[in-house]
């Protein structure tokens, strides 16, 4: 079949204008790799989602970043995942059809909120992680992150110190599919597997929360009555564990340590309940997080991806240091 | 008749443009971007360090800062120490360092060993770590493992696993072997100095590499 010229000039048209569409990208997304958005500098829309507000924890992380926006001069809204991949998924396409500006977000796994970070990269809205990070350096803005492994390396070592080298202890461990968790167990048995004494009789997830690392206490107890330490992932379990302790009456026998730096574990260690935890700052990340999305709409790019954050050992010795989620002023 | 058929093209271009440019068949993306499209769960840390230890650690010791020299400036000012000779990772106080030198044993036990390394020293002014090796002084302390080229931080805290346990294989038998008072040492290694230390000396180094003169 033989073409018209006419015909020729339209595929030709059409061939070229296909070939110059797939080229192009949005442009909110072209902001995102270099050049300043477009609006003009001021108030701006933040969203903040965070894994959970069930935790105490996570709302200070969540408020603090909030207050800090909105004394920068922004809108904030918080958005709460309740540890589902699902609604955080939800919470991202009504984030992006809002045309937020910017996201400070906590994710619920490392490796399935990725999506959820470049969904909004492509749509031209920068996302910083706060805590927990995700397992791509080429999606979030900036990743500002506690260095939970060194962390849980001191609080090993202190460990060793407070329950000697010949003991029985359990782990409760976090969210499974969440690098925090095994971050902190890896840092911890860093340590304290060099000691072949020390036996672990009990690993078990209590997912970062208070009533089920009771709940895992509780059957770990049955199993296994003559403990005489428990390592938890996070403050929310080694509250939860100490209360199944007390419920047991094995308060005195059992020497608990959390991790994250809770209001009632600092109080706990301070009246000589709990041995020690590992104080993160959620005050100090959310701020940072805060004020790098000012930035970004300042026209700033040059983020670290990753920014970890110390974290402190707080013992019965130093606790007058340290109040809950920081150090005293 | 020729001008209304070309009127019809042209809308239908019109649309099918619009339609391509709102929603494009593909995109050009670049995937030359270094180790953050490496598979999950494919990174060795065992290899890497064996690598790291040769083709970089050992060759990076002569541009280590002086043992003598700093020491000498911790006593003096150990802000400028800090400023001058250490590396922090992130937003962190404690400040790590890479150092090499020689020094003079002063007393050996299973978990350290004692040295002098300057002339007017009366007490012990490094520690070279004998025992148990722990944390992250090395990985962090050369400079020369950054954070940033690891998507997953488990990857990059498994690399302090290894060089430990490399130090622990390598480096520790030979300093516990010839570590006798009075015998004289090469070292190099990494310290590590928490924003809080009140005693700076004994400066506690995780040795990778000794050599008993």
């Amino acid at each position: 079949m033989k073409m018209k010229p006419i015909q020729i000039v339209c595929a030709v048209a059409i061939g070229a204008a296909l070939l110059f569409c797939a080229g192009c990208k949005p442009k909110a997304e072209q902001a995102v790799q270099g050049e300043p958005s477009g609006k003009p500098s001021g108030k701006r829309k933040i969203a903040i989602v965070i894994s959970t507000l069930n935790n105490p924890w996570f709302v200070v992380l969540a408020e603090t970043a909030k207050a800090r926006a909105i004394e920068l001069g922004h809108d904030a809204t918080v958005f709460d995942s309740q540890n589902d991949t699902a609604r955080e998924a939800a919470h991202f396409e009504n984030i992006i059809a809002a045309r937020y500006d910017a996201i400070l977000f906590n994710p619920t796994d490392a490796n399935g909120s990725i999506a959820n970070v470049r969904k909004a990269k492509a749509a031209g809205i920068p996302v910083f992680c706060i805590d927990r990070e995700i397992n791509a350096t080429d999606a979030a803005t900036a990743q500002i992150l506690s260095d939970n492994y060194s962390g849980c390396v001191a609080l090993g070592q202190y460990f060793v110190q407070r329950v000697g080298t010949n003991a029985k202890y359990a782990e409760l461990l976090g969210i499974v599919g969440d690098n925090n968790t095994w971050n902190r167990s890896r840092g911890f048995h860093s340590v304290v597997d060099r000691y072949p004494g020390l036996k672990m009789v009990a690993q078990q997830s209590g997912e970062f929360d208070r009533a089920k690392g009771l709940e895992v206490m509780e059957s770990i107890l049955q199993a296994h009555p003559d403990i005489d330490a428990v390592f938890c992932g996070n403050d929310a379990m080694a509250m939860g564990a100490y209360q199944a302790l007390v419920a047991a009456g094995k308060d005195k026998q059992v020497k608990v340590f959390g991790f994250d730096g809770a209001e009632d574990v600092i109080r706990l260690i301070a009246e000589k309940k709990i041995e020690a935890t590992g104080m993160q700052f959620p005050k100090t990340m959310a701020r940072m997080a805060a004020e790098f999305a000012d930035e970004y709409f300042k026209g700033r790019r040059d983020f670290p991806q990753k920014v970890p954050v110390q974290v402190e050992l707080v013992t019965q010795d130093n606790v007058h240091l340290y109040t809950g989620y920081g150090r005293k002023e | 008749m020729i001008m209304r058929r070309l009127f019809h093209i042209l809308i239908v271009l019109a649309v099918a443009v619009a339609f391509f440019w709102l929603l494009p068949p593909f995109r050009v993306v670049r995937t030359n971007r270094g180790t953050e499209h490496r598979p999950p769960g494919t990174f060795n840390a065992a290899e890497f360090v064996e690598r790291f230890w040769t083709n970089q650690l050992l060759p990076a010791v002569p541009r280590a800062v002086a043992a003598d020299e700093l020491v000498a400036l911790l006593r003096t000012d150990p802000a400028a120490a800090r400023q001058k000779f250490g590396r922090s990772l992130g937003l962190s106080q404690t400040c790590n360092f890479f150092l090499r030198g020689t020094g003079t044993v002063v007393s050996a036990s299973d978990t350290e060993v004692l040295l002098t390394v300057t002339p007017s020293a009366t007490a012990p002014e490094v520690a070279l770590q004998a025992g148990l090796i722990f944390g992250n002084a090395v990985r962090d302390g050369t400079g020369l493992i950054d954070v940033n080229d690891y998507p997953n931080s488990q990857d990059f805290n498994a690399i302090s696993a290894e060089l430990n346990r490399l130090i622990e294989q390598r480096v520790v038998p030979q300093l516990r072997a010839g570590a006798k008072p009075g015998a004289r040492i090469r070292f190099a290694g990494c310290a590590e100095l928490g924003s809080d230390a009140v005693n700076l000396f004994p400066l506690r180094v995780v040795p990778v590499f000794v050599e008993i003169e």
